[in-house]
C-alpha cells in the first residue's frame, strides 16, 4: 500500500511514467529472450525412444512458447498503455553497497573464510541502510559472524569454511 | 467420526515432549519472523530445510506448521505498530490497525488481531481436520491427466491473482517454470538448459531461488527505498484487554473472516492475501460505522486478521491431501516432504498417518501457544521492531548466505543467489510478484511428469486432457481465470478511454 502505486499527475510524474514504460518494455524483451534461449537450447536434444512418445523437448517448447507470448504481450502493453504506473524512486548508491557486500562474500568465503566474508557482507548492507559508525558496525558484524561460525559447526554440525581462522578449529 | 479417531492419534504424537518443544520453537520463530519486516515464513522454512533433514519428519513438519501459523500472528503486530505490513497477509491490517494505534487504541487492535487469529486458526484447523479426509477421497480418483490439469489451474490462479497484472504474474510463473527445466531430464537422462555448467546438472535448488527472491531481492529493494519511506513505531497505548464494545464489534468479523478465509485457502487462490482484502471490503460494507473505516475501525482489523489465519489452515488442505501447494510457503513445505522421500497426497494419509495427524493436532496446540505469546507477551515482540535496519538486513543476508552456501559448500550457489536476488529486485520494482516463480520452479517438474505420464498412458493422444470431464473442467477454469481479468480490463479500459476522451 505504499505510494508508488498511485499515478502521479505532475510534470515529474509524466517523465517517470515514460521511464516506466521503457522498463516494462525491457521486461518484455528479457522474457522473450528467455523463450528464445530455451528453443535454441532444446534443439539439440535427442527425442528419446519412440515408445515414450513425449520426448524431453515438448514441455520446454511449451514453456518457451509461453515466454514468447508473455514477452510480446508486455512489450505491446508498454506502448499501448504507457502511463500505467510510475517508477518508484530508487537510491542507487544504497543498491551498490548491498551489491558490494554480496560480492565481498563471494570473493572472500573460500580463501579468507566465512567470518571475514560475513563481516564484510554485514558492513556493506549496514552501509546501504545509512550506517556510518564503521568500527562499531564491523564489530557487530564480526561478533555475529564468529557466533555463526562456532554455533553452526559445533551446534548444528554444519561446516562453514574457516579460512584464515583455521587455527581456531 | 473417523477423523476424530485419527485426530486423537495425532494428539498422542503432538503431545510428546519433544514434539511440544518443536511446536513451541516453530510458533516462536514464526511470530518473530512475522514481526520482522523483510522476512516471512516461506524464506524461513527454506533456510531451515538444510538443517532439518536430521530431524524425524514429524518434528520437522510440526515446526514448519508452527512457523506458518506464527507468521500470521506476528505479521499483524508489525502492521499495527509500524505502518509497514509484516507479512503479505497483513497488508490490510497495516491500514486500519495502524490508524487505531495512532489514535491510542493500539492495545485493542493487537488484542482483536490475536484473539481473532486464535478463533479463526482454531476454526480453520477444525475445517482442515474434517475436510482434508474428504479431499483425500476425491484425490483417489485423480489420474495423471487430472493432476496435470489441477496444476495448470493452480498456476493460472496464482499468476492471475497476485501482482499488478495478469501478464506480470504469468511472466513470474514462466520464469519459475523455465528455471525448473534446468538439469537432467528425468526420462531420458539428458542435460537440459545447463549451458555446459556442471553444477547446473542438479538443477536450481529451491532454497537458492526462494532465498534469492525473498531475502536478497527484498534487501535490495528495502535499501533502495530506505531514504524515501518513512517508518515510525507507534508505542502500544490503551489496554490490551478489549472493552465490551470491542468484543461485540469483533466477534462477527472474526467468524465472517474465518468463513471466508478457510475455503479461499483451500482452493488455489494464492494463499492468504486475497481473503484479507475480501474480508476488509465485506466488513466495510456491513459496518454500521462506515465513517470509522479509514480512521481506525476495529472491524477492519478483526475480519482480515481472522481471514488470513483461517486461510493459512486452508492452504494445508490441498498440500496434504493432493500434494498441491498454492502459496510459496506450502510450495517449500512440499520440497521438505520430497527431502524426506514422502509424497503428499492420498497415500500420505494412510502410510504416514502419525505424521499427518500429528501435524494437524499440533496446530490446535500451536494456536493456544500463539495466543499466549502474542497477547500477554506482546511487549517482547514489540522490542524486535526496534532493531535498527542496518543490523536487521545485514543479519538477514548473513543467514541467507549461510543457508545458500551450505547446500553444496559451493560458491556457485552464492553467485546464483546474487543473480536471482538482482532479478528479484527488478521484479519488485516492476510490480512482478515473486511467489508464482517459486511455485513454478517446484510444481513445474511435477507437472511435466504428470503431463508425459498422461500422454504415455493415452498412447500419445492429446485429447486425453479433454475427454476426462474433470480434467476438462479444471482446464476450462484455468483458461477462464487468465482470460476473464484481461477481457474485463480491456472493457474497462475502453469505457475509461471513452469517458476521459471528452473532457480532454
Amino acid at each position: 500500500m505504499s505510494g508508488e502505486h498511485t499515478v502521479e499527475t505532475t510534470g515529474a510524474g509524466r517523465t517517470r511514467a515514460s521511464r516506466y514504460s521503457w522498463a516494462e518494455a525491457s521486461l518484455g524483451a528479457v522474457v522473450s529472450a528467455f523463450g528464445l534461449i530455451i528453443f535454441w537450447e532444446i534443439a539439440g536434444l535427442d527425442a528419446g525412444p519412440t515408445y515414450a512418445r513425449i520426448g524431453p523437448r515438448v514441455f520446454p517448447a511449451g514453456v518457451a512458447t509461453g515466454l514468447l507470448l508473455i514477452g510480446g504481450g508486455l512489450m505491446a502493453s508498454a506502448f499501448l498503455r504507457p502511463q500505467a504506473r510510475p517508477m518508484p524512486d530508487l537510491d542507487l548508491p544504497a543498491l551498490l553497497w548491498v551489491g558490494n557486500g554480496l560480492l565481498a562474500m563471494i570473493l572472500l568465503i573460500d580463501q579468507a573464510g566465512f567470518v571475514f566474508a560475513a563481516a564484510a557482507l554485514f558492513a556493506g548492507v549496514a552501509r546501504a541502510f545509512g550506517s556510518r559508525g564503521s568500527i562499531r558496525v564491523l564489530g557487530i558484524g564480526l561478533t555475529l559472524a564468529l557466533a555463526c561460525q562456532f554455533g553452526f559447526s559445533y551446534g548444528l554440525g554444519v561446516e562453514l569454511p574457516w579460512g584464515l581462522l583455521s587455527f581456531l578449529n | 467420526m473417523e477423523p476424530l479417531y485419527s485426530l486423537l492419534h495425532g494428539f498422542s504424537v503432538a503431545l510428546q515432549p519433544t514434539n511440544l518443544f518443536w511446536a513451541l520453537l516453530g510458533v516462536t520463530l514464526g511470530t518473530g519472523i512475522g514481526v520482522l519486516p523483510g522476512i516471512g515464513p516461506a524464506l524461513t522454512v527454506a533456510l531451515l530445510l538444510p538443517v532439518t533433514y536430521t530431524l524425524p519428519p514429524e518434528s520437522a513438519f510440526i515446526m514448519f506448521a508452527g512457523i506458518l501459523y506464527g507468521g500470521m500472528y506476528g505479521g499483524s503486530t508489525t502492521s499495527i505498530l509500524l505502518n509497514t505490513p509484516g507479512e503479505s497477509g497483513s497488508i490490510v491490517t497495516a491500514v486500519e490497525g495502524n490508524l487505531m494505534a495512532r489514535r491510542g487504541r493500539g492495545g485493542a487492535a493487537l488484542a482483536t488481531a490475536a484473539i481473532g487469529s486464535f478463533v479463526a486458526g482454531t476454526i480453520g484447523t477444525i475445517g482442515l481436520t474434517f475436510f482434508a479426509p474428504v479431499m483425500v477421497e476425491i484425490g483417489r480418483n485423480f489420474g495423471a491427466a487430472e493432476y496435470f490439469a489441477l496444476m495448470v489451474l493452480a498456476f493460472t490462479t496464482v499468476s492471475a491473482l497476485l501482482g499488478s497484472s495478469v501478464l506480470r504474474g504469468l511472466a513470474s510463473l514462466f520464469f519459475g517454470l523455465a528455471l525448473g527445466l534446468i538439469g537432467l531430464d528425468v526420462q531420458t537422462g539428458q542435460a537440459r538448459l545447463t549451458f555446459g555448467v556442471r553444477p547446473l546438472l542438479d538443477g536450481i535448488d529451491v532454497v537458492v531461488l526462494a532465498v534469492g527472491l525473498f531475502a536478497v531481492g527484498e534487501t535490495f529493494y528495502a535499501a533502495a527505498r530506505n531514504r524515501f519511506d518513512r517508518e515510525e513505531i507507534v508505542a502500544v497505548r490503551g489496554s490490551i484487554w478489549m472493552t465490551r464494545e470491542d468484543w461485540s464489534r469483533s466477534w462477527k468479523p472474526w467468524l465472517r473472516g474465518s468463513a471466508l478465509g478457510f475455503p479461499l485457502g483451500c482452493v488455489p487462490a494464492g494463499g492468504t492475501e486475497i481473503p484479507t482484502f475480501l474480508s476488509y471490503m465485506i466488513e466495510k460494507r456491513l459496518s454500521k460505522r462506515k465513517d470509522e473505516f479509514g480512521q481506525g475501525a476495529i472491524e477492519g482489523v478483526a475480519g482480515p486478521e481472522a481471514a488470513n489465519n483461517a486461510a493459512a489452515a486452508g492452504v494445508l488442505v490441498p498440500l496434504l491431501s493432493l500434494g498441491l501447494p498454492t502459496s510459496s510457503t506450502t510450495a517449500i513445505m512440499l520440497v521438505a516432504f520430497q527431502q524426506y522421500g514422502l509424497q503428499p497426497g492420498p497415500l500420505l494419509f494412510t502410510n504416514e498417518a502419525g505424521l499427518v495427524w500429528g501435524m494437524i493436532a499440533s496446530l490446535y496446540i500451536g494456536n493456544l501457544m500463539l495466543l499466549v505469546l502474542n497477547l500477554p507477551l506482546i511487549g517482547l515482540w514489540v522490542r524486535l521492531l526496534t532493531i535498527p535496519k542496518p543490523f536487521l538486513y545485514g543479519g538477514i543476508l548473513v543467514f541467507a548466505s549461510i543457508g545458500t552456501y551450505t547446500l553444496n559448500n559451493s560458491v556457485v550457489d552464492l553467485i546464483l543467489l546474487f543473480l536471482i536476488g538482482t532479478a528479484g529486485f527488478a521484479m519488485r520494482v516492476l510490480g512482478v510478484p515473486v511467489a508464482p516463480a517459486v511455485i513454478g520452479l517446484i510444481l513445474g517438474p511435477l507437472a511435466e511428469t504428470q503431463f508425459r505420464r498422461a500422454l504415455a498412458i493415452a498412447q500419445g493422444d492429446w485429447t486425453v486432457f479433454l475427454t476426462s470431464p474433470l480434467s476438462a473442467a479444471l482446464l476450462a477454469a484455468a483458461a477462464l481465470v487468465v482470460a476473464a481479468p484481461m477481457i474485463w480490463r480491456a472493457a474497462m479500459g475502453r469505457s475509461l478511454a471513452a469517458n476521459t476522451a471528452t473532457p480532454a
